[in-house]
């Protein structure tokens, strides 16, 4: 038990230290596909990923000033508030942002014990060069080591994005993501790049946990695979389209999943977005770790969406996702076909600028159709509220209640938990 | 998000109307007054206004947008739009001034449209443009919408531009209102 304090002290050094350094720092931080309420459809404005998430642009740190946080004084000009830092003025070729995001989760299991986890959940800095149309765009990270004390436990986050291999006493470096992109087009409209990046697909969000992206494995979390992509944003359409080579984190080769994955997106408006995905991957060995039905055998796995966000009013906006599944095996020389459906419809509603109620409710099929004896069906609600309540900060509090378990969460899901985080940058 | 600023100008040219050959027109109703702006990455700012009159004076037919209530969503800026682009201090208005032979109205019920050529003055710069006007009979009322394309620098506009995002200086305007005869 010393030990695992005394672990968990050094870590909460390192952390520290880090913070000192470039002070705050937190995950693939933001990713709000809400923010369609101020009329922006689009990603690229805010962040350099041009289908969201990730590190801000200049004048995504104006936005998070201006349209986000709770203003304490009416239209006040930020100035230079949303700076790298606070005030540092970089020069126009340089993104940089560290990021810290911590979340104590109470977890509430049905008839279990309570357990207690503290999370690093990223402690990430990223950057990005851009030299004419040249882009050079990657993040690094910490996750501590994991120590446990009877019902708490304290872990570091991003464990699928890790650079060395499974962390160990000294924890584990996290690379989410790194690529090399050129901007194509007169207006700079494409974004060709190579290397580790998001998966386009469904909503870009940055609850991470969500079925839909967990059961897809397209979370912004740790669900990012190495490739090729071209993204296009115009004013109506936007969208994106990458040839997967494999998640290279993930280790032996056979488990890496290769193919393909895209969205497109229509905004007939400045508050409505429609949005079809797809995505088809191929690997020689199932995660059974991942997805429990699964046989031990290659695996092509299929997710087709239907998604929209939608602002009727401005304080209140809709997203909703459908995803249809599909994991395709051949078992013994015997053609398997499971069939799934995924689905999410959330709310977010400001109740004044800064400040968010969330609901949301989410369900699972695992084996649609299938007489296979294994058949999951989750439904999932959350009910949470969002404070971005000063520059570069926000808290967050969330309770979940899941009535199982879906591929990607842990196998006792069935239950609830409350979450709160705190997440800063610089 | 500057760039919205300029956008108000749109605003004012749309109005297109008609006015028949004798009748003087006044508007009724809440009219609808909106630019259309857009920037790098996909990015469109709306702008709408509630406010028009109409100056109907015989030879020729005055449409005024007062962009004091020009809004684009933003506070910040909606405030950068009227005072550091259009300058509503010193230029309060855009007006549309258009001779009244040029516009054609439906005899009796009915709808025409058409394309016409007015003077638009926005940000104390004056300059002509074309725009395309329908304007429909209805129950005795005027029903007329109007659409045009301004480019901001003809009106000695600065192009918007804030923390490295710049509006394009083109922006498409567009109005409707009502008026009864």
């Amino acid at each position: 038990m010393t030990s695992a304090w005394v672990r968990r002290a050094i870590s909460l050094v390192i952390v520290a230290c880090a913070c000192a350094f470039v002070l705050l720092a937190s995950r693939p931080a933001h990713a709000f596909p809400w923010m369609i309420r101020e009329g922006y459809t689009g990603c690229n404005t805010c962040h350099a990923d041009p289908s969201g998430a990730g590190i801000l642009t200049a004048y995504g740190r104006g936005m998070e000033e201006v349209v986000l946080r709770t203003p304490y004084k009416k239209d006040a000009d930020p100035g230079k508030l949303g700076n790298f830092a606070w005030s540092v003025d970089l020069p126009e070729q340089l993104l940089l942002q560290t990021d810290f995001r911590n979340l104590f989760l109470t977890l509430v299991p049905s008839g279990g014990t309570t357990q207690f986890q503290d999370v690093v959940m990223q402690l990430d800095q990223s950057a990005q060069l851009k030299i004419g149309r040249f882009r050079m765009n990657g993040s690094i990270g910490y996750s501590p080591p994991s120590t446990a004390d009877g019902n708490f436990t304290f872990t570091g986050g991003g464990l699928g994005a890790t650079l060395t291999d499974a962390p160990g006493v000294d924890g584990a470096l996290i690379a989410r993501q790194y690529w090399l992109g050129v901007d194509i087009g007169k207006d700079e409209e494409f974004l060709l790049r190579a290397g580790r990046m998001n998966v386009p697909f469904g909503i870009r969000t940055i609850e991470h946990p969500f079925l839909v992206r967990q059961v897809t494995r397209t979370d912004i979390d740790k669900g990012q695979e190495h490739g090729v992509s071209l993204a296009y944003t115009g004013e109506k359409v936007r969208g994106e389209i990458m040839a997967i080579a494999g998640n290279f984190a993930i280790r032996p080769d056979d488990f890496r999943e290769r193919g393909g994955s895209g969205f497109v997106e229509w905004m007939p408006s400045t508050k409505v977005a429609i949005g079809a995905s797809a995505m088809i991957t191929h690997a020689d060995q199932a995660r059974t770790d991942y997805d429990i039905s699964l046989a031990a055998a290659p695996i092509w796995r299929h997710a087709y969406a239907v998604h929209a966000r939608i602002s009727p009013v401005k304080p209140l906006v809709i997203l909703a996702e459908f995803d249809a599944l599909l994991n395709s095996q051949l078992v013994a020389g015997v053609s398997e076909n499971h069939g799934g459906v995924v689905g999410l419809l959330q709310a977010d509603l400001q109740v004044y600028q800064g400040i968010h109620v969330l609901a949301a409710g989410e369900f699972y099929n695992g084996h649609v159709g299938e007489t296979s004896t294994y058949n999951t069906t989750t439904a999932t609600a959350w009910l949470g509220a969002w404070w971005f309540f000063a520059p570069h900060l926000d808290f967050r509090i969330d309770g979940v209640y899941s009535s199982g378990s879906a591929p990607g969460l842990p196998p006792s899901n069935q239950g609830t938990s409350l979450l709160a985080q705190i997440h800063g940058y610089l | 998000m500057n760039r919205s600023r300029f956008a108000f100008a749109a605003l004012l040219a749309a109005t297109t109307f008609a006015l028949t050959a004798d009748a003087r027109i006044s508007r009724t109703g809440t009219p609808q007054v909106a630019f259309h702006a857009s920037g790098p990455a996909g990015m469109r700012i709306v702008g709408q206004t509630d406010e028009l009159d109409v100056d109907d004076q015989g030879a020729r037919v005055v449409i005024k947008v007062p962009l004091r209530n020009l809004h684009t969503g933003i506070d910040l800026r909606d405030h950068h739009m009227r005072d550091k682009y259009l300058q509503i201090g010193s230029y309060p208005n855009a007006e549309l001034t258009v001779d009244r032979g040029a516009l054609h109205f439906p005899t009796g019920e009915g709808a025409v449209s058409g394309d016409a050529t007015g003077s638009m003055a926005i940000h104390g710069h004056t300059k002509n443009v074309n725009f395309h006007y329908t304007i429909a009979r209805v129950g005795g009322q005027l029903r007329v919408g109007g659409t045009t394309h301004l480019d901001i620098r003809d009106y000695g506009i600065d192009i918007p531009s804030y923390l490295g995002v710049t509006v394009k200086p083109d922006i498409d305007v567009e109005v409707q209102f009502t008026a009864s005869e």
